[in-house]
């Protein structure tokens, strides 16, 4: 009896003390008001059409109010305080109240100041951020070197092609090795923290410029830069092949590394949905793929400079084109390739055109002018017949593809 | 066997009794408080560094601190020269880029809401965001190994040790400067060596790996950057 006695007693002592002999200190939970209240500005949408512009060489996206041709709030984004996060392009689901944004981190001292090139070792992200303040809500680790993002019309799938040009340019290494993923996700399962992986599919040689079908995006259109072709990818059947088609009948099937001789970056869905215009960059010609025979139309229409993001007019009737090398916009006739119309801008005004985006107004096409290293970009509003510019809006540094939409 | 019952009544008595009067106990503040110089403000069992490791709370300091100053953090508007406008993100950013967290803390949390209980009763000294200026890592002239000496007394030492020896370092995963990282980067010249120290001061973590909180110019100029350089031998 007097041995259980003392064990208990020791067994009391014992669970008195912490592990380091001190007793365990009990502390009163916090009870005053909300911790960590939110001080951020909130963000008004203007009335008319306004603009949301990613930098990314100073992380940060800027509101513009295309109307009045003034920035009218900005707010860092990121996940890194410190170093270049690259975001270079946003898209926006305004029934949800959310932007997505694609991080490209530079990813060496090379690339350093603004987004991957292709040629990163780093991660890649998909931020997720509220309208109402542009604070952070979720996230979605990807590959390096995230090129594009697209986003259905219902919202609900999102993708990120990866511009990988280390595996694309590896010449000992199979076409399959040398092609990268695209990244599929419904955008409504990203989480604040933690989301798993998303589904990758294998498709092309350094895919970049991507656009889904229309509503669902069932199908993914993807401009394959380090391959000549254009993949048409199966969203819902996973498991079916994936499509390439070649830009030019020029192309072959198993390209050597090097560069591209056509180049396809960029690429843009007709309204209906029944076309695709390929901006060619290193060709510097658009083409054009029937999206219903998944076969390229013979249509070629030669640019004098590198075409990048083009934009479909409303009535498909014409495509607006941002070319580089000579730095200007052309109107081209959907139907018969004519060039209708070309403006060059001067450096002051447009440097380095990245996108076209075509207005609620069909009078009006805004330009992104990603401008020179250091100096910042622009946004313009070009009369949509003259293509004579009515505004410009300086924004930051390196702005990328951005989000335009109408306000209340 | 009476007098053994009574002495574990005793006992228990007292046990029962410390923990509601117990100086030990204390409210969130002295919770927030202890947290502050706590390695268990990240959960991570490699974690050596704590809040204090950085930045000055209500205490003194001698030493040269890459974080700012807490008084008053929670009337700023913005961090990390504002490339932050949320002050438990910024928090965040320690605890999951230096720390080692693998999850963030939410308003939730016990220990974030004890933290915020401590900081917000700091008198608010610094009310304004404090300068952060992000500098890419370039060159520097010559500095003054002198001015370097002292300045990695006061800027490095809390964490690495002494020079060349390590001692008193804050885990053995940290190298000894220089002398780790000089033959970890055998490959380099000269200059990119010194590039390599000059760029991880300035962006720590955020340059190559690792957990090391960057120094901006604001906290430690070029001239005391250059001489540490200088002091380390590679001038």
């Amino acid at each position: 009896m007097r041995l259980p006695l003392a064990a208990l007693l020791l067994t009391s002592l014992a669970s008195c003390a912490s592990d380091d002999g001190a007793a365990p200190r009990v502390f009163e939970p916090y009870a005053g008001p909300a911790p960590y209240p939110s001080t951020r500005p909130k963000l008004a949408l203007p009335d008319g059409d306004f603009a949301l512009v990613p930098s990314s060489a100073s992380d940060t996206l800027t509101l513009v109010d295309l109307g009045s041709g003034e920035p009218v709030g900005a707010a860092p984004i990121g996940r890194d305080p410190v170093a270049v996060d690259g975001p270079h392009q946003v898209v926006a689901d305004r029934a949800r109240g959310v932007a997505y944004t694609v991080l490209s981190y530079p990813g060496s001292a090379a690339n350093a100041g603004q987004h991957s090139h292709g040629a990163s070792n780093v991660a890649g992200w998909v931020q997720v951020l509220a309208l109402d303040d542009l604070r952070a809500v979720g996230e979605l680790r990807v590959d390096p070197n995230p090129g594009e993002i697209a986003l259905s019309d219902d919202g609900q799938r999102l993708v990120v092609t990866h511009f990988d040009l280390t595996a694309a340019s590896n010449a000992q290494a199979s076409i399959e090795a040398r092609r990268a993923s695209l990244a599929v996700v419904d955008p409504r399962t990203i989480q604040a923290f933690g989301t798993p992986e998303p589904d990758k599919l294998l498709v092309c040689v350094a895919p970049h410029g991507v656009t889904l079908s229309h509503p669902d995006g069932a199908k993914a259109f993807v401009a394959c830069y380090g391959e000549d072709v254009v993949a048409i990818v199966d969203l819902v059947d996973t498991t079916a092949p994936v499509i390439r088609v070649p830009v030019a009948s020029s192309v072959k099937p198993d390209p050597p590394v090097g560069p591209p001789a056509f180049g396809p970056y960029a690429v843009a869905l007709s309204p209906s949905g029944g076309r695709l215009a390929v901006s060619n960059r290193d060709a510097k010609e658009l083409r054009f793929l029937d999206i219903a025979l998944a076969s390229m139309e013979s249509l070629v229409v030669p640019l004098l400079g590198s075409p990048y993001f083009a934009a479909w007019s409303a009535d498909a009737a014409r495509v607006f084109v941002p070319t580089r090398g000579l730095d200007a916009l052309s109107v081209v006739d959907a139907s018969t390739g004519a060039v209708l119309r070309t403006k060059v801008f001067d450096v002051a005004t447009c440097a380095q055109p990245l996108e076209a985006i075509v207005a609620a107004d069909p009078a009006t096409v805004f330009v992104v002018c990603e401008g020179l290293a250091n100096v910042p970009g622009a946004v313009l509003t070009v009369d949509a017949a003259t293509l004579e510019v009515r505004t410009r809006t300086a924004v930051g540094v390196s702005p990328g593809r951005s989000f335009v939409g109408r306000g209340r | 066997m009476r007098a053994a019952v009574v002495a574990l009544g005793v006992t228990l008595s007292a046990c029962l009794a410390s923990s509601s009067t117990d100086p030990q106990n204390g409210t969130a503040v002295d919770h927030g408080r202890a947290l502050f110089s706590d390695p268990k403000a990240s959960p991570s069992a490699s974690n050596t560094f704590t809040c204090a490791t950085c930045h000055r709370g209500d205490g003194s300091t001698t030493t040269i601190q890459p974080g700012a100053p807490l008084a008053g953090v929670t009337t700023r508007r913005s961090f990390w020269g504002g490339q932050r406008l949320d002050l438990l993100e910024s928090v965040n950013d320690c605890r999951m880029f230096f720390m080692d967290a693998r999850a963030p803390w939410t308003t939730d949390d016990e220990d974030a809401r004890a933290m915020y209980a401590y900081i917000a009763q700091l008198p608010p000294t610094l009310p304004a965001p404090v300068a952060f200026t992000v500098v890419s890592p370039t060159d520097l002239p010559t500095g003054d190994a002198k001015r370097g000496a002292v300045a990695y007394d006061l800027a490095c030492r809390t964490c690495h040790g002494t020079a060349h020896g390590g001692a008193g370092r804050l885990a053995t995963f940290i190298p000894v400067l220089p002398d780790d990282v000089v033959r970890g980067h055998a490959m380099l010249t000269p200059e990119k060596l010194r590039l390599v120290f000059i760029g991880k001061a300035r962006m720590g973590a955020f340059r190559g790996g690792g957990s090391m909180p960057p120094f901006s110019r604001e906290v430690l100029a070029d001239e005391d950057l250059a001489g540490i350089v200088a002091f380390f031998g590679l001038d």
